[in-house]
């Protein structure tokens, strides 16, 4: 490194600290109002002592893990075949799912309702497990391939010769390979299953099966905060979208390195 | 031979594709195809007939404030998403410096991302509240009380409020996709411009910015898709409104179909956010193609 000069050493740690704390600001202003009087601490205690808060963790909880594990189970699948096999039409198959990388959530408002409310899924977990995983499996389904096509094909003979059906060779070998792309997939899934709020919208009804996403703006409603008119008493609301978002940043604080590097591969391959 | 039981054309391949394509088919590729087949129909979402009407309804949308405004806001979703770009290229070329706590500034910038969407609208909702609001609250503590305004009523103010939430939102994310580039670029690079007399922001300009075109690319075609597809935020801060200043393509199609039933007219908007945006991304890769450098 070169000789930097201390004073601009110390002027970007005065820069950072700056910068990061105007960028914290809002979440300071919720953490400040979510324990204002008359109830203090006491807010989050009604909030989690209320009847509704398990119901909308165990919607989200549901809806994620099917999701995570519907699209990581089809895209490993296809991955596998894509990476591992050969056969006709391999190429335009792949193209096809590369094409639907384009295609807008804003598209799928209609048919999706639609189709839900025919298969008599409308108001269900799996309406909508389904779409969800399916919007992710394209990208997943890349994704993965080219993790594999780095797994040497030696691997595959070694397989077969041991008497490994291609099935084997994929439950056996590649899968327990592929982990650490599949932790990737598990992460961004998670994200998108867990934080989706138009499909939970369209596809949902009853209060009862709201995820998180849409629980928090049911509680600003019942707050009044959405409105331009009329009474706001934000009252336990603060402390309601902490413990709404808790999962997310609990998940995200314990495993960081693998969320931020999830994130960056996306955007980079 | 080794390789000639992998290298055998497998038909059995396709049972592997079965569930993937299954999903696809039936969630992806059907919607298509039913989405454009309804845009030339009339129907209210509940009846038998559908009742054709050719291009009326992409003859209605063209004449339609609402849809002329959404392409509006989306131009400046895709403005503040460049803004969003800059701030964050800055901050990574900051921390890309051994300053100590950098990785819990990491952290914390990378926080609004990991939160739901609904959850970062509410939050802001409230920090725009005029009455209740902490930034009216400030503004009137410093004597700038002429500054406060009415965040989200006023028309011409509201879509540039909702710019800076996307902004805030999505800092995070563009923050650790620029400092992962930054790392990938080799320092000794940069030292060696800096031995050859080149000054910090020299290096920054024609070493370390045009390093990162590809980078750049990725993150503008994410900001296209974003701009034109544009929802929760606006669809709970102001529904849109006021009188359609903050609306965008897919709160239309929503309002349609939810609010007025008019299915066929929502499908039409949904085709054109559709063509609009291939014809964006393909507009980009065209206009910032692979310059070769003989």
């Amino acid at each position: 490194m070169l000789a930097g000069d201390k004073s601009l050493r110390y002027f970007n740690f005065f820069l950072m600290v700056v910068v990061t704390t105007v960028l914290m600001l809002p979440i300071l202003h919720a953490l400040n109002r979510s324990v204002e009087p008359p109830g203090g601490l006491g807010n989050y205690i009604r909030v989690l002592t209320d009847a509704r808060l398990p119901r909308f963790y165990l919607n989200s909880i549901i809806v994620s893990a099917g999701t995570i594990l519907l699209t990581a189970g089809c895209a490993s699948l296809a991955a596998f075949a894509f990476s591992k096999l050969t056969f006709p039409f391999r190429n335009t198959l792949l193209l096809t799912l590369l094409v639907t990388l384009l295609v807008p959530f804003t598209t799928m408002i209609i048919p999706l309702f639609v189709l839900i409310r025919g298969f008599d899924l409308y108001n269900t977990y799996l309406g909508l497990i389904l779409p969800l995983a399916a919007f992710g499996v394209p990208f997943h389904t890349i994704l993965i391939a080219n993790y594999m096509n780095g797994l040497p094909n030696e691997l595959m003979d070694a397989a077969y010769i041991d008497g490994c059906s291609d099935f084997g060779a994929f439950w056996r070998i590649m899968l327990p390979l592929s982990m650490p792309v599949q932790a990737v997939v598990i992460v961004l899934t998670f994200l998108g299953s867990w934080n989706n709020y138009l499909l939970p919208l369209i596809l949902l009804r009853d209060q009862e099966m709201h995820t998180v996403a849409l629980a928090a703006v049911s509680w600003a409603n019942d707050a009044g905060a959405l409105s331009q008119f009329g009474e706001v008493s934000y009252d336990t609301l603060f402390a309601a979208l902490f413990l709404l978002a808790a999962p997310t940043l609990i998940v995200f604080l314990l495993f960081q390195r693998v969320f931020i590097g999830s994130v960056t591969s996306g955007a980079i391959k | 031979m080794l390789g000639r039981r992998r290298n055998k054309v497998k038909w059995g391949a396709y049972l592997f594709l079965l569930p993937a394509f299954t999903l696809f088919a039936v969630f992806v590729a059907y919607p298509i195809g039913f989405n454009g087949y309804l845009s030339f129909h009339n129907w209210n979402g509940v009846s038998d007939t559908w009742q054709w009407v050719g291009l009326e309804h992409f003859e209605r949308m063209f004449g339609e404030r609402t849809i002329r405004l959404s392409l509006r806001n989306a131009s400046f979703f895709f403005i503040g998403h460049l803004v969003n770009m800059a701030i964050a290229l800055l901050l990574a070329v900051l921390l890309n410096n051994p300053i100590p706590g950098r990785n819990l500034a990491r952290t914390l910038i990378f926080i609004p991302f990991v939160v739901a969407g609904s959850i970062v609208a509410v939050t802001w909702q409230t920090i725009y509240d005029p009455n209740l609001g902490p930034l009216n609250a400030i503004l009137r503590g410093v004597g700038l009380d002429s500054l406060a305004q009415n965040w989200l009523a006023d028309p011409k103010l509201a879509i540039w409020s909702i710019v800076v939430v996307g902004i805030w939102a999505g800092l995070g994310f563009n923050l650790v996709v620029y400092l992962a580039s930054l790392q990938s670029i080799d320092q000794s690079l940069r030292d060696a411009a800096r031995v050859d007399g080149a000054g910090r922001l020299q290096v920054f300009r024609f070493l370390t910015f045009p390093l990162l075109r590809n980078t750049h690319l990725v993150l503008i075609m994410l900001g296209i898709i974003g701009a034109v597809q544009g929802f929760e935020v606006p669809f709970i801060m102001t529904g849109g409104g006021p009188y359609g200043a903050t609306t965008t393509l897919a709160i239309e199609v929503y309002k349609n179909v939810f609010n007025f039933s008019e299915f066929g007219y929502g499908a039409a908007v949904s085709v054109f956010t559709m063509v609009i945006l291939v014809m964006l991304i393909l507009l980009q890769r065209f206009l910032l193609r692979e310059q070769r450098i003989d």
